[in-house]
């Protein structure tokens, strides 16, 4: 079963890799990945500008842009999905700095009780709930990535490692300081 | 504060047709497909004026040259150019050295220290150098050579035991200069992994062997070097995984 789901896995990175090789020379080559990771990549955007039209454009440039730099991507052991989501970071923080807007953050409930798992503080759920739009806030940008693809969005490390050009060790590391820093501000303002 | 941020307690409902709606690929393509034409155009034109600018700067070289062959026996000129009394930096190319030299310890930890890079900073003056412009620099390296010194830091490096409970891992990244008597200074923690492990570098650099210090036409000047030491922990057996 496990051989199955390699086979699988292995499958589908050797078609991937065809069809960005394709892509090079011949654009249109694109189209089965545009289509497989659309709607991934429009998700994303669109939890971080929250406006669907805004999110569609921007997910379009995200396209563009990889298929502007397809000759640059190389299988280095991550997934071509890392890479996309990676212009998408890029296209979102200029999007940000150019228009001067601020950055959307999906804070459903369970995200916010997950994190009070983790900072495990003798202050109630609803003093840290009260709490974290502004401890957010003092995070750096690419810290506030970290804990939203964590926490919020539940990816494991791996993903994130990927998505962050950074190792899963390293990724864990990150993840750790940032809680530190985020219970050091919880306990300042409490 | 850093990021202003817009709250939303829940996620926009958005239905698969609606996503659909947005994509459009033949769009893209064509987008892309401009592009290169762009691209091609201003490459084109960059290449000709780059082309004119070529043709300029060599006749506007050629044209002084010329003339101050046919002063030889003119008297002495003074010489002209005046050139400050110290040169502030020069940059060498990067000597890199990497190692892996891994030991399993008593308290099961694994470390490998890496050496990559050496950078040269500090220049002393040189003005009786001018005459022959050219430098003669030799990198810093350590007196009985890199082998040695990992084989020292293999030997001597710590896991921090209050971290283990944290399984904290990772690159400690420390840089320091190597004075002229080929000693250790200014040792300043990069990356940081904690209180414990930041000690654990600076001591391991402190306690290290002598360095025979970099060379500029000969003579000792500081240099700068930067070493990750990695903190990494490894099941007791192997085997085990």
């Amino acid at each position: 079963m496990v051989e199955k789901k390699t086979d699988i896995a292995s499958n589908k990175q050797q078609e991937e890799d065809e069809c960005i090789r394709e892509a090079i020379a011949n654009p249109d080559a694109f189209r089965p990945l545009y289509e497989a990771y659309f709607k991934k990549i429009y998700l994303f955007v669109m939890h971080r500008v929250g406006d669907k039209d805004i999110a569609g454009d921007l997910t379009q440039q995200v396209f563009l842009s990889a298929l502007t730099h397809i000759g640059r991507y190389q299988f280095r052991g991550f997934p071509f999905s890392a890479w996309l989501f990676r212009i998408a970071i890029n296209q979102c923080n200029n999007f940000f700095r150019k228009k001067k807007l601020n950055r959307t953050v999906v804070l459903e409930d369970a995200s916010v009780e997950h994190l009070y798992a983790e900072i495990t503080a003798d202050q109630t759920l609803e003093e840290w709930e009260r709490q974290l739009p502004a401890i957010l806030e003092k995070l750096e940008q690419d810290e506030l990535y970290v804990i939203e693809l964590r926490f919020f969005e539940a990816r494991p490390f791996k993903e994130i490692a990927d998505i962050l050009g950074i190792t899963e060790n390293y990724a864990k590391v990150r993840t750790y300081r940032i809680l530190e820093k985020m219970k050091k501000l919880f306990f300042k303002k409490t | 504060m850093k990021n202003k941020l817009h709250i939303m307690k829940n996620r926009s409902s958005i239905t698969d047709e609606e996503i659909r709606n947005y994509m459009n690929f033949d769009s893209v393509v064509s987008q892309y497909k401009a592009q290169k034409k762009r691209g091609h155009t201003w490459m084109r034109t960059t290449l000709f004026l780059l082309g004119i600018a070529g043709i300029a700067i060599s006749t506007f070289v050629y044209w002084p040259v010329t003339p101050a062959s046919t002063i030889s026996n003119a008297p002495a000129l003074e010489p002209a150019v005046v050139i400050s009394d110290s040169i502030q930096s020069q940059t060498e190319p990067m000597l890199a050295a990497t190692d892996t030299m891994n030991q399993e310890r008593e308290t099961n930890v694994y470390i490998s220290p890496n050496i990559v890079v050496s950078k040269q900073e500090k220049v002393p003056p040189i003005e009786e150098e001018l005459a022959t412009p050219s430098f003669q620099y030799t990198a810093a390296e350590p007196a009985e050579g890199y082998p040695n010194l990992y084989e020292y830091f293999t030997r001597e490096i710590r896991y921090p035991i209050e971290a283990l409970k944290d399984s904290i891992q990772g690159i400690v990244s420390v840089s320091f200069t190597i004075d002229k008597e080929g000693k250790p200074a200014e040792i300043e923690i990069l990356n940081s992994l904690g209180l414990a492990f930041d000690k654990e570098a600076q001591r391991l650099i402190e306690n290290m062997p002598a360095w025979k210090p970099a060379t500029l036409n000969g003579k000792p000047v500081a240099a700068k070097i930067s070493l990750p030491f990695t903190f990494q922990i490894v099941p007791t057996n192997p085997d085990k995984k």
